[in-house]
């Protein structure tokens, strides 16, 4: 009888070791998948503007947006059989019908022409009730039609979520395409890119203030590593810190009135907060090894930041006075760079596994450690976007000799996609809010 | 007994349960980005959007070019540099990861580095701290200026005056070797000092 038992147990195992390869996908699905996903579909995008690319633009740009969203579950409307080709709002018939396959909303947009202006109407409707749920016009030319899109794509997630969506956010970066370090600014998805420095020198650890105006940096266009200031509407730059020695990787207070950062003036670097003016320094870490990486708690109250303290580069909390610093990382030998998120809840990092250093994550109490990435290549400056719901990193996927790109993926490791191109090193991504 | 088979059992069970969850599979980085199915047939659009799109290469390619020369030029410069501070008799010292103290093998070169500057009292020294590829680029600064701050310590304590000597770090920004190889990462851990007037 027992004999009888232990073999099924024995055959139980094995069979499930077996097929663990099989059955590992569909359980990571479950396990991974925060809450379910919102079923939705665009059935047209009509075009009216008499300019043949932009239908596909538009709709290519705007399927992205709502996949990227990690809100909707993007459907196919030709698999669907829910092609629509008129000119003027569906009909409720028309939507409805997506409702009987299962979906929750239906998008429909259409683009319109007068003289050089371009109009886009995006429509949002209930696939149930086939009842409108919002209307909105949005108005520009040819080359804002990605802006307008990404606009609407937002309205939609608010719609849903109550929430911002990062469709018209930007990723500032570091880029060495002319031969030099210069800072760089893109669309969230690595359109647009534009050059915002002409220092000739090395640039890195862009910081946006909270509201979008200010980009914090860091140059060594002086000859030292110093901090900059960059107002994004003006174009006004000024030097916030230029002490002897290191003014390096810049950090904002979630209310904007503070910067935090690392000086090394008194010796060791050690961390400091200041105005965006530079005055009013304060000084947060005392000891002997270096202490960098400031990154606020989203209340403010508390701050993440790399110290040497223990032996090796770990990541600490502190409170803002410089009070109550603990340890929260004890795995590997090197864990850097900290961001927290701005749920609070989780804060992403980089670290060095099997020699490789990679992203991330752990609970700010230290517990439910996680590495989100694999391959052969270094991760860095591992950011979280407005939402909380990505990162965005940079990586040299092919080892020291190939060339660094920016990537972004779910704030679980999942769906990455590399969003700048090959041509040139793209580092130091910041996500804009 | 029938009961220790049945716990057994369990054990065996939750255990089999934790394989069938295994470990996470986490993102892989080296995927390439997603490249455009190729299109048989082509609209006046698309052939628009090649001649863009060769255009856009063209003058990516010329960007490359410029680059190139400017990486050249800087080379070139960097180069003179070396070999200047090599003429002022100055050399640099190398340290361990993630270390910043003056190594043995680092000693003489450093007596010899502070006789040179007791021999030509007028001229000053920048220390520039370096590291190699590996960590962040924040860490690596901090690292850095360590190094370069333990290179002036051990030159003051050799009777070097400290005004005569100023700082800076490069983090990883400068290697002098590009190679993923622990020989190559051995070159870039080091301090250059570099004569100043």
């Amino acid at each position: 009888m027992n004999k009888r038992l232990i073999i099924t147990a024995i055959t139980i195992v094995l069979f499930a070791t077996g097929s663990s390869t099989v059955f590992s996908q569909y359980y990571l699905g479950v396990i991974k998948g925060e809450a379910k996903k919102i079923p939705i579909v665009v059935i047209d995008l009509y075009n009216d503007t008499g300019a043949s690319g932009l239908r596909a633009l538009a709709l290519d740009v705007l399927q992205a947006d709502l996949r990227r969203s990690q809100v909707f579950d993007v459907m196919d409307p030709k698999k669907l059989d829910l092609v629509y080709a008129g000119k003027d709002d569906p009909p409720a018939d028309a939507i409805k019908r997506g409702g009987t396959f299962g979906l929750s909303g239906v998008v429909w947009a259409r683009l319109s022409r007068k003289g050089n202006d371009i109009t886009l109407s995006g429509r949002l409707y209930d696939a149930v009730t086939g009842m409108r749920m919002t209307s909105k016009e949005y108005y520009g030319n040819e080359d804002t039609v990605r802006r307008m899109v990404h606009t609407f794509a937002d309205e939609i997630v608010s719609q849903y979520t109550g929430e911002k969506g990062v469709a018209k956010t930007r990723i500032a970066c570091v880029s060495d395409k002319t031969g030099h370090k210069e800072l760089y600014v893109m669309d969230y998805d690595g359109q647009n890119l534009k050059k915002l420095t002409a220092d000739r020198s090395i640039s890195m650890s862009p910081a946006w203030s909270p509201d979008g105006r200010v980009l914090a940096y860091v140059s060594y266009r002086d000859r030292n590593p110093d901090l900059y200031g960059l107002d994004m509407e003006s174009g006004r730059r000024w030097k916030i810190s230029g002490a002897e020695g290191l003014n390096i990787s810049p950090a904002w207070a979630p209310n904007g009135k503070r910067l935090a950062l690392a000086l090394s003036k008194d010796g060791g670097a050690e961390i400091y907060t200041m105005t965006m003016e530079g005055n009013d320094l304060e000084r947060l870490t005392y000891g002997i090894a270096d202490n960098v990486s400031p990154s606020w708690s989203p209340n403010g109250r508390e701050m993440a930041f790399t110290s040497g303290r223990g032996g090796s580069p770990q990541l600490y909390i502190m409170g803002v006075d410089g009070t109550d610093a603990r340890r929260i990382t004890f795995e590997g030998s090197y864990n850097a760079s900290p961001h927290w998120s701005p749920r609070g809840d989780r804060i992403v990092f980089v670290s060095q596994t099997k020699g490789l250093f990679k992203i991330a994550t752990i609970n700010p109490d230290g517990s439910d450690f996680r590495v989100l990435t694999s391959g052969p290549g270094n991760d860095e400056n591992p950011m979280w976007s407005p939402s909380g719901r990505q990162i965005v990193f940079s990586s040299n996927p092919t080892g020291s000799r190939g060339k660094s790109g920016i990537y972004i993926m779910n704030a679980d490791g999942t769906e990455l996609e590399r969003i700048t191109p090959n041509d040139a090193n793209y580092t130091s991504p910041s996500w804009s809010p | 007994m029938k009961r220790t088979t049945v716990v057994v059992l369990m054990v065996i069970l939750v255990l089999s349960v934790f394989t069938l969850y295994g470990c996470p599979k986490s993102a892989d980085v080296s995927s390439a980005p997603e490249s455009q199915p190729q299109k048989v047939e082509k609209t006046p659009a698309e052939l628009a959007a090649e001649a863009a799109k060769a255009e856009e290469e063209k003058k990516a390619a010329e960007a490359a070019a410029a680059a190139a020369a400017a990486k050249a030029a800087e080379e070139e410069a960097a180069a003179k540099e070396r070999a200047a501070k090599e003429a002022a008799g100055l050399k640099a010292i190398h340290f361990d990861f993630d270390k910043s103290f003056v190594r043995d093998d680092a000693k003489a070169i450093m007596k010899a580095n502070a006789a040179w500057l007791k021999a030509n009292p007028k001229a000053k020294v920048r220390i520039e701290g370096n590291c190699d590829e590996r960590g962040t680029i924040e860490y690596n600064q901090a690292l850095g200026q360590r190094r370069a701050a333990s290179a002036k310590k051990y030159l003051t304590d050799l009777g070097i005056s400290g005004k005569r000597i100023s700082l800076i770090s490069y983090g990883k920004e400068k290697p002098v070797c590009k190679e993923g190889t622990e020989d190559c990462w051995q070159q870039n851990r080091r301090a250059d000092l570099v004569a100043a007037e």
